[in-house]
């Protein structure tokens, strides 16, 4: 399967005293154009981004097309544009914090609303051919493989409903050297851009 | 044993959401074993510091808080993880007693295992906030509730209802979600392929009405 990409989009949902997870955005955003592939970085915090309404007008009145006019709708342009998507996010409660769930909830007009039984369970198709490769990337200010582990699980859940060829994902232990934290990156979304 | 619940709402569409009607009923049947229960909403207390705090009171006067939301991509939606961080900057390291808590996610999806990963978010935000984990339920096919009071829906909601108080009465008398009540909000509320069968002729019906074309691709 062609698995050639050009163009990624990076939803940072990180606080701004996070400094591992701004060493892992510049990293990866530099991984990425040494592998010739385009990067849109949203940077979620600063960012005006309204929750979604659960109005699902971007599936019945303008589809593909959030109603709500704001910078997600180019965010979602960018999407649709896009291979890729890269998630950067403190790990909270083992998921993903509001910031960058504020974004991801606003990606829904790229799916199709109607159900379809995929491996056994019900999901929505999306509205393009090709789904999207995801790579993920958490930071933590201690070890604890609870979190950790329902972290890539769930990056896994939404690599699923992204109908990804190829996912990976890292969890980074705030306090951590710049030189591990870009390490560790390179070779982990090495899994989803080699 | 007497007590006080309070149930939280997690959905934008606040009172009409489906993740009320479904709270409504368990606080309902809590309330019927002789408990003093409340409600809030906590897309109010994201736009409102004035109701986040008098949430935050409730929560330390309370036995029991419950929270209900929908599924937003495979997790809580993005307000509903907002109020449980507030909580939790809030409550984490505070002493004294814990209220138990226990979450309910519900999804239009037949299958009730697309809530899972959001009821065990919860159970972290559990551990981490000053609550003991009473236990989560996950429900399927949660859009057939359509904003109508349970009692109302018919043999269609006879296992929901059955699981709701189930749950109500094993919380009032101390214990967690019972598995009874787990196994029958695992067998949905329709079967999945007749509630996919509904959807899909759902969707395409408000299309032909707004006149769109549902499968229009992106405008970028």
């Amino acid at each position: 399967m062609n698995n050639i990409k050009t163009n990624a989009l990076i939803l940072d949902g990180s606080r701004e005293d996070d400094v591992e997870a701004r060493v892992a955005r510049e990293s990866i955003m530099t991984e990425l154009e040494k592998a010739g592939i385009k990067s849109s970085c949203y940077v979620l915090r600063d960012e005006v981004v309204a929750p979604c309404i659960g109005c699902f007008k971007c599936w019945t009145k303008t589809p593909g097309v959030c109603a709500l006019n704001d910078v997600q709708r180019n965010i979602d342009a960018d999407m649709a544009k896009s291979d890729m998507l890269v998630l950067i996010t403190p790990v909270t409660f083992g998921g993903y914090s509001s910031n960058l769930k504020k974004g991801m909830d606003r990606l829904i007009p790229i799916l199709l609303p109607f159900f379809k039984k995929i491996n056994g369970e019900t999901h929505h198709p999306i509205r393009r051919g090709k789904g999207w490769d995801v790579f993920g990337v958490g930071t933590v200010p201690e070890k604890d493989d609870g979190k950790e582990q329902l972290f890539k699980e769930l990056l896994e859940r939404n690599s699923m409903n992204m109908h990804a060829n190829r996912k990976a994902s890292c969890v980074v232990l705030k306090g951590s050297s710049e030189t591990d934290v870009r390490n560790t990156i390179a070779s982990e979304l090495k899994k989803v851009i080699a | 044993m007497s007590g006080k619940a309070l149930l939280v709402v997690g959905s934008p569409r606040t009172k009409s959401s489906n993740s009320h009607f479904i709270g409504k009923y368990l606080i309902e049947k809590i309330g019927e074993r002789g408990w003093s229960v409340d409600e809030e909403f906590a897309y109010q207390a994201i736009k409102n510091q004035d109701v986040m705090t008098r949430i935050l009171k409730k929560i330390d006067d309370s036995d029991l808080v419950i929270l209900v939301f929908p599924l937003y991509v495979d997790s809580l939606p993005s307000q509903m993880i907002k109020f449980l961080e507030n909580v939790n900057e809030q409550r984490k390291g505070k002493g004294g007693p814990q209220p138990r808590l226990v979450a309910i996610c519900q999804s239009g999806f037949p299958e009730s295992n697309h809530c899972d990963f959001a009821v065990r978010i919860s159970q972290f935000f559990a551990r981490d906030s000053g609550f003991d984990w009473a236990g989560g339920l996950s429900i399927g096919g949660g859009s057939a509730v359509h904003g109508v009071d349970l009692n109302e829906l018919g043999g269609m909601a006879r296992n929901l209802r059955k699981a709701l108080e189930l749950t109500a009465a094993s919380l009032v008398n101390g214990g967690d979600v019972p598995v009874e009540a787990k196994e029958l909000t695992n067998k949905g509320v329709l079967a999945p392929w007749m509630l996919r069968l509904i959807v899909n002729r759902s969707w395409k019906k408000q299309c032909k009405v707004n006149g769109v074309d549902i499968r229009a691709i992106f405008n970028d």
